[in-house]
């Protein structure tokens, strides 16, 4: 099978727990006054963050989400992660999917530098003979030297977030998700980051983005889907689909 | 992690479990009446073996919702995360095992076939204890009220179950109640008695068994029903 994204009509409620819906005692009060007192307790709130979304995602897509705020996606991107499963409708997947969501999740602010690729590295889903090959070119472009070992609370924020990126960048998957592209580090170390970060993308057969930069999606794209409300509101090329949007936003 | 930074480390464990043998034996043997060399190591393999299943219970419980942020970003089977508190609960046992390596070098109690029998015993009650932790797990990370539940029913548990007294401090017909519907009181002995050099009876073998076979059946059950909804919950 060759790689894709399939989505054929994918909805996704979120089910909304909030303080009082959380707390047993409630189901206990409801069980015992026979749900007479608590009947709006009983109604789960939810929230559709996604709503009949049909796509079909190739090799060479390079795909930007645009949309507001809260229009979904980021629970789309989690949605094509694997993280959520659809409430509806069906996702087809193949090939190994990598994101670049949250890069420094699962870091240990005790443990070392050279450690922490490690811990980042397994969560990748590398070995720990894989990462042993891969540690002295991580470091090398981190450009932390000494500093890899000692333990990263002793880091400034710039420091963690380019030893981050350059745990995060030596994969190569199939379908690479982002959050927005990243920037970090001094303008030095951002040339670099640029240049690596273009790698990855170049390898990877589907590209899929959020972002609210036209500048952005109109680099590192060929198609856009604009979501509104969680619904698809159109879905093609960066020259018919942004002016739609940045209208909207008008 | 945890004990980064400190200088002895996680042998802190061991000790705090060797002063608690020391604190409990010298009170409680003077309260019962009972010999040094029977009471102490009663005592130290019930406080050992009662704070691995309660560690289970408590640690496994919250598991998912201390990886609250591993689950919202991560597209990894959850049951990871619970199995990670499983591990670190038994590393946590494998130093108080060496407390009570201590306390039978001076107190021994002799070696026998029987002695084998507490690995059945701690693999069954492991799992068994796992197998119940998983199942509250599920349902703390959905009723956040469930954690503290849990931690104060093991806290009342730790009395009512003979650790720290002797079974037969007790009335008979009091003792009955206690010891038969008591889960730990049995998944306790299985792993206590072969210590101590003595074979469990059948009937406990055969209970910790059925337990051990029902917490797993529910924690599995309850896991494979709700784990899609693990990322919503947490």
């Amino acid at each position: 099978m060759t790689t894709h994204l399939h989505l054929s009509d994918v909805s996704l409620d979120y089910p909304v727990y909030h303080q009082s819906s959380r707390k047993l005692s409630r189901e206990l009060i409801r069980l015992a006054t026979g749900g007479q007192l608590d009947r709006d307790e009983q109604r789960r709130v939810t929230v559709r963050a996604l709503s009949d979304i049909s796509a079909r995602l190739e090799v060479g897509d390079r795909v930007g989400l645009v949309g507001q705020n809260g229009s979904g996606k980021s629970t789309l991107l989690k949605l094509l992660a694997g993280i959520y499963r659809p409430t509806s409708g069906t996702l087809s997947r193949e090939g190994v999917v990598g994101s670049l969501l949250d890069i420094s999740l699962g870091m240990s602010p005790d443990a070392t530098g050279r450690e922490n690729i490690y811990l980042r590295g397994v969560l990748q889903g590398l070995s720990r003979r894989e990462i042993t090959q891969l540690v002295p070119g991580i470091i090398e472009f981190s450009g932390l030297g000494d500093f890899i070992e000692l333990p990263m609370r002793t880091y400034s924020s710039g420091m963690l977030l380019r030893l981050a990126f350059s745990i995060s960048t030596v994969l190569s998957p199939d379908i690479l998700l982002m959050d927005e592209w990243l920037a970090v580090g001094d303008a030095a170390f951002q040339a670099k980051a640029e240049e690596r970060l273009h790698e990855v993308v170049s390898r990877t057969s589907i590209l899929v983005i959020a972002s609210h930069s036209a500048n952005l999606i109109r680099s590192q794209c060929n198609r856009v889907i604009y979501l509104e409300h969680g619904r698809l509101i159109a879905d093609g090329t960066p020259d018919d689909v942004l002016p739609l949007y940045f209208s909207s936003a008008d | 992690m945890m004990y980064r930074r400190s200088v002895l480390g996680q042998f802190w464990i061991t000790i705090s479990m060797i002063v608690t043998f020391a604190a409990i034996g010298t009170v409680f043997g003077f309260i019962f009446n009972s010999p040094v060399i029977q009471y102490l190591p009663y005592l130290g393999c019930g406080l050992v073996f009662f704070n691995f299943l309660s560690l289970l219970l408590n640690d496994g419980a919250s598991s998912f919702i201390a990886a609250e942020g591993f689950i919202r970003q991560l597209a990894l089977e959850p049951i990871v995360y619970f199995l990670r508190s499983v591990w670190k609960t038994f590393f946590v046992l494998l130093h108080n095992a060496l407390a009570l390596a201590l306390l039978f070098v001076f107190f021994p109690q002799g070696f026998s076939p029987a002695t084998l029998l507490v690995i059945p015993g701690l693999v069954i009650a492991a799992a068994g204890t796992s197998g119940l932790a998983l199942a509250l797990a599920m349902l703390a990370t959905r009723y956040r009220d469930v954690p503290q539940i849990v931690s104060a029913v093991v806290q009342v548990c730790f009395y009512i179950t003979p650790i720290v007294w002797l079974p037969e401090a007790l009335p008979v017909s009091v003792r009955d109640v206690i010891l038969t519907w008591n889960p730990f009181t049995h998944l306790i002995a299985v792993m206590r008695e072969p210590l101590l050099n003595t074979y469990p009876s059948l009937h406990t073998w055969a209970t910790a068994l059925g337990l051990a076979a029902a917490f797993i059946a529910l924690g599995a059950g309850a896991y494979l029903w709700r784990r899609r909804q693990l990322a919503f919950w947490v």
